[in-house]
């Protein structure tokens, strides 16, 4: 019950969170303005429920469901549609201001499934432990271990592909 | 790279790159799904005088149909079984007469049918048909009046167009040709404390 003040004001509820929201229904869809969008329905989706929420959980957490869920079913309805453009193609290759590039995180993302982009983004950006995100996704703990693990192999090659790049065009790298 | 400098790597890009992007509705009062919360919330407050005159309906159903239909003839349930009630989910139709090109119901107050004494009851009338329903003479609703205002049979399952019993109305409820209603109780006339 600690937590269900937290969506009292919801209004300031929603001020509070959006941004977590909007980010965690982009690294997911990868597409900014269908992330809008969904997030907006995400909102709407929680206002509708905010009644059931018990308050056991934080109501980030509870939030980050419906927002996965929200996400998840956007790419199924949009289905088949590789990404190709949207944020990736906006920025320029030697966006180096971090340890990896922003390209390379969302290009890495690209080969990843929506279920594992949804895991790697509660895990490694909400930095929820595997029985949230199970109970998120909807699965079991060993399974979002499972699918970390696969993803983190797919995200290895294409980081180091990355660095190879990186390394070929004289670019930085802080490896 | 060992397994905890990828996760630590692929922690910091991510946080990094995410923490750049902004979405474009940070306002609550500015954002499309506060207009759309407002708009579920004003068409809530709008059901109310749907649910009183919906309510009555119901009551007008059981207590004229009888008389109007003849009681022999008509699935209306008596006055008795809407008083007591616990069990009203149970009756599933009211009226159904297809006979009828209008049927014209008034509640007549019968003793047994206290409605004063209902402080709420949750009855299902259909959106589709054609039927309308007025109290008093005063105002009227009809089905076309909660098509217009957005019900369709897909809300069903969350929304019914109802409840609400306000003791002493007398609403007349008009079914058309062709649009003899189901109306269903879904829960039970509520007495005040």
């Amino acid at each position: 019950m600690a937590f269900r003040l937290e969506i009292a004001d919801f209004g300031a509820f929603y001020e509070r969170t959006y941004d977590g929201a909007y980010r965690t229904a982009l690294g997911i869809i990868r597409d900014p303005a269908l992330a809008a969008d969904v997030t907006q329905d995400a909102y709407v989706a929680a206002y509708k429920v905010r009644d059931r929420f018990r308050g056991e959980a934080p109501s980030a957490a509870w939030l980050h469901r419906i927002v996965v869920n929200q996400a998840l079913a956007a790419l199924r309805r949009r289905r088949p549609k590789p990404h190709t453009s949207g944020i990736a193609a906006l920025m320029p290759r030697d966006d180096t201001s971090g340890t990896i590039t922003r390209l390379t995180v969302y290009e890495a993302l690209d080969q990843l499934s929506a279920r594992q982009r949804a895991a790697v983004v509660l895990r490694y950006y909400h930095d929820y432990d595997y029985a949230r995100i199970a109970q998120i996704l909807n699965t079991t703990s060993t399974n979002v271990g499972a699918m970390l693990s696969r993803a983190l192999d797919r995200l290895k090659v294409a980081l180091d592909s990355d660095q190879a790049v990186t390394a070929d065009t004289g670019a930085p790298n802080d490896d | 790279m060992t397994d905890h400098d990828l996760e630590r790597k692929v922690r910091d890009g991510f946080r990094e790159a995410l923490d750049q992007e902004l979405g474009p509705d940070p306002i609550w009062a500015e954002s499309s799904a506060a207009r759309r919360v407002a708009e579920m919330e004003r068409r809530a407050r709008r059901r109310w005088p749907l649910r009183a005159l919906a309510v009555a309906a119901l009551i007008g159903a059981t207590g004229g149909a009888a008389a109007l239909l003849g009681g022999g003839q008509s699935e209306v349930p008596p006055p008795e079984a809407l008083a007591s009630a616990q069990e009203a989910s149970e009756l599933p139709v009211l009226i159904r007469n297809e006979r009828h090109e209008a049927v014209r119901i008034e509640i007549t107050g019968r003793p047994s049918v206290r409605l004063d004494d209902c402080t709420e009851m949750v009855v299902e009338l259909p959106v589709t048909g054609d039927w309308s329903i007025s109290a008093d003479g005063l105002v009227a609703y009809s089905s076309a009046d909660l098509r217009a205002s957005g019900f369709t049979d897909a809300d069903r399952d969350n929304r019914y167009p109802v409840v609400m019993l306000q003791g002493g109305v007398k609403p007349v409820l008009v079914f058309h040709e062709g649009g003899i209603p189901e109306a269903k109780v879904i829960e039970a006339c509520r007495q005040g404390t």
